[in-house]
């Protein structure tokens, strides 16, 4: 009898812990939600003054969803990380996200409720944000930028005034940038020289110089890019378009155009990518590019000296020279000037926007003040352990100047992998900055490549080709259907063109036409319609 | 009433896993309107605006719509194909295995790849089949010119199919080896009294043991004819095969989740969803009507 008892007890028992388990499971999150909960009648409204002043001196403490642009290896409780708690008296929950999977897990993420405090995203130029914050997702900022206005005057005011909406409210903080960051193609001058190639001028001169180099040395990979076309960028401007962004028509006036174009119905885009497609047919071009699946693999190419010319953003400058040293001591780096193209268009530099990104505080944030309170700390007190870390860990002094260390010199938890995790916000003032790219440049034990940079940085920007578009005009057909015709019609042709051996020009054009005809000749039009101010942009 | 009362321990063990599907399973159901919604996630599922059949006319009249279907439905049925008996005939073999040291290493080695993600696997199958890769790299040293494996429309399917296979098999086979502990073995022993050789006995004895196991299964994966294996397609795939590659959910992926669309991406799910439902009832009917042990 006993026994039987037993074996029903046990048999509850059982049952109740597994349900228990299964509770468990889906509790998950608890404080977020009681945060929320105690929060929640904040929605789309700033604190009050005495949640502000009832604040102060506590720890900070909010979620932080980022993405990174370095390697993901940030682990939390790090010595940095410590350091920048204590002195910050902050404690902030870390998510990283691989940039290349960013967007698409944040709204997976937004979607899912669970939405971090703080979190990265493109911004109200995007229609799907700029409708949540119509729907009061995330906290208006007017009022914390007029308390703190360190963090005001971080951004420029025309991107403030870009950001505020119709009823002159703020929700997003801007990753403020400087517009102008040139692609650069670099290349061996000590094949060149040997070789007895003069230093190209042109397009034309480039291809020549690339087929003198595959003839000499067959393993050798002439040329290379940084994946996705980004990373020759300054070669598609030789083109006379602007790539990835939208530009004048054909025929019309560069400066003050009355029809714009995006990049894919330009015939300049047409001629570079079949350009780019005849030297991989050539074996010109690196048979791993916009193939391979890690982005870097034409940086540790051209690094490890497999390759001749490397197209790629200049900020890898340091990191290239430095590298190239140590496996090839020999090797000597020139950067190409900008190139004349087959039409006769200069090239230069396709600027970037204003800002990359930035964050959205949640609405229902438990204390946002505490967040502002701590943003304003990183741009105030908190500066110098922002720019450059912690002595001797991340930063030397040499002759009086801080010096940032080499990522190859610091210890495991000074990396990069640990610090850009917990980065917030650049000022302007601080995004080209010529000091602290010098310092880089030192810092890296390649000080004698700095002035050859910035005499090139200079050469590209004097030939601009931005993009003319306003995203914060919407076209209606555009946001319905944008994303499906383009996949439809142009992605298989616009993604594989160069690396597609089957596919043809007639291919290319068809593909074209069938766009413009199913609607893509529509979202032309609309966006020439609403944008008024077409002229070009000024960086 | 008075069996359920008889039984009430039973039902109480039973009740842990009720729970779970219907919280997981069932509940769930209520967000298939979002595929009739457009989904906005902080006015949440009931205030979103309705748009009707708009989700599934956007899917409809895409004119990449025939060749998805297409990709997906050719994948799966190379899948079911070539893929479907490998693991039944790696069962086999194994089954006949006697040294047991070598028969565990081998079920070890086969079952590994199963618990990598794609994004490791495909690492290596790139590392293999890339431009750069092991097999051109051979190719190269044998001055043999090198062939382009990992970007081209022709063999991408083949592609597809064999890596899947050999992720999998080792992992597929291991029901199959369940379902052969289940068969007497006096039926072998009675078998060679009467002078059956090794293949007849596989034939009538091993393989007549597992039949319902196998119907079982083929009617699961004919359900899942829609799903083609959106990770691996993902991670193998490259702009110069979208052509033959490019499934249901990769599109979906691209057009509803990367933009947000998550009323295109349900919708889809449902369609999907309706004719895995039809599919598998269709094909557990036909088994049935061949004689054979069918799911219900």
């Amino acid at each position: 009898m006993r026994k039987r008892r037993g074996k029903k007890s046990g048999v509850i028992l059982l049952v109740l812990a597994i349900i228990a388990t299964m509770l468990a499971a889906c509790s998950s999150n608890k404080e977020n939600g009681k945060a929320s909960e105690s929060s929640a009648v904040q929605g789309g409204e700033t604190a009050t003054a005495k949640q502000q002043t009832d604040s102060k001196g506590k720890t900070v403490k909010f979620s932080y969803v980022r993405p990174v642009w370095g390697p993901a290896t940030y682990t939390k409780g790090g010595a940095y990380e410590k350091e920048m708690f204590k002195r910050a008296n902050a404690e902030i929950d870390v998510q990283i996200i691989p940039i290349g999977e960013y967007d698409q897990k944040i709204m997976t993420v937004i979607a899912s409720g669970d939405i971090p405090d703080v979190f990265w995203a493109a911004g109200p130029t995007i229609k799907k944000f700029k409708d949540m914050q119509d729907q009061g997702a995330f906290l208006k900022i007017n009022e914390y930028l007029d308390k703190y206005p360190a963090i005001k005057e971080a951004v420029p005011q025309s991107v403030w005034d870009m950001l505020t909406d119709d009823k002159g409210n703020i929700y997003f903080i801007p990753n403020v940038q400087n517009p102008l960051i040139p692609l650069f193609m670099y290349y061996r001058q000590d094949i060149f020289e040997k070789l007895g190639i003069p230093e190209p001028k042109t397009v034309k001169e480039l291809e020549d110089a690339l087929v003198k180099i595959k003839q000499s040395d067959a393993k050798m990979i002439p040329l290379t890019g940084q994946d996705t076309l980004w990373g020759f960028g300054a070669l598609s401007t030789s083109f006379g378009f602007t790539q990835y962004g939208w530009g004048p028509a054909a025929g019309e006036d560069k400066e003050n155009p009355n029809t714009i174009v995006p990049f894919y119905l330009t015939k300049g885009m047409k001629e570079f990518y079949f350009y780019l497609k005849k030297l991989r047919s050539d074996g010109l071009l690196d048979k791993e590019f916009l193939v391979a699946k890690n982005w870097d693999h034409a940086k540790q190419k051209f690094t490890s000296g497999q390759a001749a010319v490397l197209g790629i953003n200049w900020g890898y400058g340091p990191e290239i020279y430095s590298t190239l040293k140590k496996t090839h001591p020999e090797a000597k780096i020139g950067i190409l000037p900008p190139l004349k193209g087959p039409d006769g268009a200069m090239g230069g530099i396709r600027p970037f926007g204003a800002y990359d990104r930035g964050m959205y505080i949640n609405a229902k944030m438990k204390d946002p003040d505490g967040f502002f309170r701590f943003l304003n700390w990183t741009l105030t007190e908190g500066s110098d352990f922002r720019r450059y870390g912690i002595e001797g860990k991340t930063y030397e002094v040499i002759d009086g100047k801080k010096m940032p260390l080499a990522d190859d010199r610091t210890e495991a938890d000074y990396k990069i992998g640990q610090v850009e995790p917990l980065k917030f916000l650049q000022p302007m003032s601080e995004t080209l900055d010529w000091d602290s790219i010098k310092a880089t440049y030192e810092g890296s034990g390649v000080g004698e490549a700095f002035a050859a940079a910035k005499a090139k940085f200079e050469e590209y920007n004097a030939v601009q080709y931005p993009e003319y578009r306003n995203y914060t005009i919407f076209s209606p057909l555009d946001v319905e259907k944008g994303a499906q015709l383009y996949t439809d019609y142009l992605q298989s042709v616009i993604d594989g063109a160069i690396i597609n051996d089957k596919l043809t020009e007639q291919d290319w054009d068809s593909a074209i036409d069938k766009y413009l005809k199913a609607g893509g000749q529509k979202i032309v039009d609309e966006v020439n319609e609403l944008q008024k101010n077409k002229s070009k942009p000024k960086y | 009433m008075r069996n359920i009362w008889r039984w009430r321990y039973f039902y109480l063990l039973l009740t842990p896993t009720l729970l779970y599907f219907i919280v997981f399973s069932y509940i769930p159901f209520y967000g298939v309107v979002i595929a009739f919604k457009n989904f906005q996630p902080f006015l949440g599922i009931w205030d979103s605006p309705w748009v009707g059949w708009k989700n599934f006319e956007t899917m409809f009249s895409s004119v990449k719509f025939p060749e998805l279907i297409r990709n997906t439905v050719l994948i799966s049925i190379y899948r079911i194909l070539f893929g479907f008996p490998v693991p039944i005939l790696f069962a086999l073999l194994l089954n006949e295995v006697r040294v047991m040291w070598f028969k565990r290493s081998i079920q070890t080695i086969a079952y590994f790849p199963h618990f990598l993600s794609w994004v490791i696997f495909g690492g290596i199958i790139y590392n293999v089949v890339g431009p750069s890769g092991i097999i051109n790299l051979v190719l190269e040293k044998l001055g043999i010119d090198a062939i382009n494996l990992s970007a081209n429309p022709d063999l991408f399917r083949p592609l597809v199919v064999v890596t899947g296979i050999l992720k999998e098999f080792g992992w597929a086979a291991i029901i199959y080896l369940a379902s052969l502990t289940g068969i007497d073995p006096h039926l072998y022993e009675a078998a060679k009294m009467d002078g059956a050789s090794k293949l007849r006995q596989i034939w009538h004895i091993t393989l007549t043991g597992i039949r319902p196991m196998i119907a079982m299964l083929l009617i699961l994966q004919l359900g899942s004819v829609l799903d083609a294996g959106f990770e691996q397609i993902l991670i193998l795939s490259n702009p110069v095969v979208y052509s033959v590659g490019d499934i249901i959910d990769t599109y979906v992926y691209r057009v509803g989740l990367l933009e947000a669309d998550y009323g295109l991406a349900t919708a889809v799910g449902l369609f999907k969803g309706v004719i895995a439902a039809i599919l598998i009832v269709s094909a557990n009917h036909i088994i049935r009507r061949t004689g054979e042990k069918s799911l219900w």
